[in-house]
């Protein structure tokens, strides 16, 4: 279940509280060590402080943000920021999000300290910016799985029933491409569009959070393991993609990372 | 860079290009596979909105690539039509007039599975009247057996289409992604679908860490480039 940004409130009110030394009522006190340990490895995220945090693994440059924002604004702002640091330098990040923060895992080694600050506490431009991010990621294709199924373009055939030779198959995703390519301005599509605009990114709650972001104050930390916070989004599965690179380079680039595994 | 593969076969040097097709220098031809011509307006026949245009464009791609290696034979292996959708006034009128512009091209056609889904005469007096031969599944041309299904573990070296096959890449950073590739196994290279509109079916996944190996076989991906996945 989603945290709303009401509850998302209450919590950094806690963890203010925690930041001051005060854990109250048993729940604090039983995460209290965790708390310390956050507080010892990096910072603890509060309604005055904004964490990121940054971190090299085997599997690339990871930055973690905690704006306590709800998954769905999350998950705007995740892609909002890659986006914009998309437009920087080409670059293809993997984003994983939950109630209180986001990841941006990235191969390449990027300045995160300046970009994230840079990125994320800017208002303008947010409608475009968010309407490009759509089109470099996944989520459209995602939403648009659904609405191929209501407007019967993919039939998963009855419960219990085995579909019939009449009806002809192509996937969701086959149709979303083909629709892209030779009918963009079919209004499926905009559809998914709009969904996802309206229901997962809630732009005028993004607007808000990137308000209410700019009045806190930014502390960066460079972490050697991932810390409490850290960890869930770390190993989180369900991820999103988006890229602003040519799909040639980041093909040649694992292709590589396949040589070189391949050389003894 | 180069952005293109060479790959020998049956003695037979064969370029594996971007886009989806082969290049046979040896007998000046190119060789395609499951163009499903017509396949979006079999779906309009069903009352499955997908949009027009994916048959032009297939037209148009092929006129490129003729246009570009100035071969005299085009060598289809199987699935040049989905099925008898294709076979509308207006779309033969666009079939014939294409064909009139490559009446220098010999076509030559293995007949696939869905070609076999148009009424038989019709399907024969079109590919008459568009000059369009068949060659017999499974007979070869110079060291090569041109087929639409593969049949993999011959002792001859075989051609083929059918699979569409399409390989899953993982690199770091989590990430993926799913392509068309040129599939070399069992002494059968299989072609990536040449159509617009076709899916695909994912013949491996290469990770970096679990490098699972098919037994023989080599796998050449296809974005802008054609660039073979090493130690496949």
């Amino acid at each position: 279940m989603p945290l709303s940004s009401e509850l998302a409130t209450h919590m950094l009110n806690r963890l203010s509280q925690a930041h001051r030394g005060v854990f109250e009522g048993p729940e604090m006190q039983l995460v209290k060590p965790l708390l310390q340990l956050q507080s010892h490895w990096s910072t603890l995220p509060s309604r005055e402080s904004l964490v990121i945090e940054a971190m090299q693994s085997r599997e690339g440059h990871h930055a973690f943000v905690y704006p306590f924002a709800g998954r769905h604004a999350h998950i705007g702002l995740a892609s909002l920021i890659a986006w914009r640091i998309g437009q920087l330098q080409a670059a293809t990040f993997s984003i994983a999000v939950n109630d209180y923060g986001f990841e941006l895992l990235t191969t390449d080694a990027l300045d995160w300290q300046t970009l994230i600050p840079q990125t994320l506490l800017n208002a303008d431009h947010l409608l475009d910016d968010l309407l490009q991010s759509l089109n470099s990621g996944e989520l459209a294709q995602r939403r648009f799985r659904e609405i191929a199924r209501i407007s019967g373009l993919v039939f998963q055939g009855m419960p219990g029933a085995a579909k019939s030779s009449r009806q002809v198959q192509a996937s969701s995703s086959l149709f979303f491409e083909v629709f892209r390519k030779y009918d963009p301005d079919n209004e499926l599509l905009a559809q998914s569009h709009r969904e996802v605009l309206e229901q997962e990114l809630q732009i005028d709650r993004l607007r808000d959070s990137i308000k209410a972001m700019q009045q806190r104050q930014v502390f960066f930390n460079e972490i050697k393991q991932a810390t409490p916070f850290a960890f869930p989004l770390m190993v989180e599965r369900l991820r999103e993609k988006l890229s602003t690179e040519k799909l040639s380079d980041r093909v040649a680039r694992m292709v590589q990372a396949l040589e070189a595994a391949a050389t003894p | 860079m180069n952005t293109t593969a060479t790959v020998e076969i049956g003695g037979e040097t064969l370029h594996l290009l971007p886009h989806k097709a082969i290049w046979w220098p040896s007998k000046n031809a190119l060789i395609v596979a499951d163009i499903h011509l017509g396949k979006a307006e079999s779906f309009r026949h069903l009352g499955v909105p997908v949009p027009e245009g994916t048959t032009p464009e297939n037209l148009a791609r092929l006129s490129h690539l003729l246009h570009t290696y100035e071969v005299q034979h085009l060598i289809v292996l199987g699935d040049l039509f989905h099925d008898k959708s294709v076979f509308t006034d207006a779309r033969i009128a666009q079939i014939s007039k294409w064909r009139a512009q490559h009446t220098e091209v010999a076509i030559t056609l293995v007949l696939g599975n869905h070609d076999l889904k148009a009424q038989r005469n019709q399907l024969l007096a079109q590919l008459q009247a568009w000059n369009i031969s068949i060659h017999l599944e499974g007979q070869p041309l110079g060291a090569l057996v041109l087929l639409h299904e593969p049949k993999f573990g011959q002792t001859q070296s075989c051609l083929a289409g059918h699979l569409h096959p399409v390989v899953r890449l993982k690199g770091f950073a989590k990430d993926n992604v799913r392509l068309p590739c040129f599939w070399l196994s069992e002494n059968t290279l299989v072609l990536p679908a040449f159509g617009e509109f076709t899916g695909g079916y994912l013949v491996n996944t290469i990770d970096r860490t679990s490098n699972k190996k098919a037994p023989a076989s080599r796998c050449f991906i296809v974005t802008d480039a054609v660039l073979e996945i090493p130690n496949f």
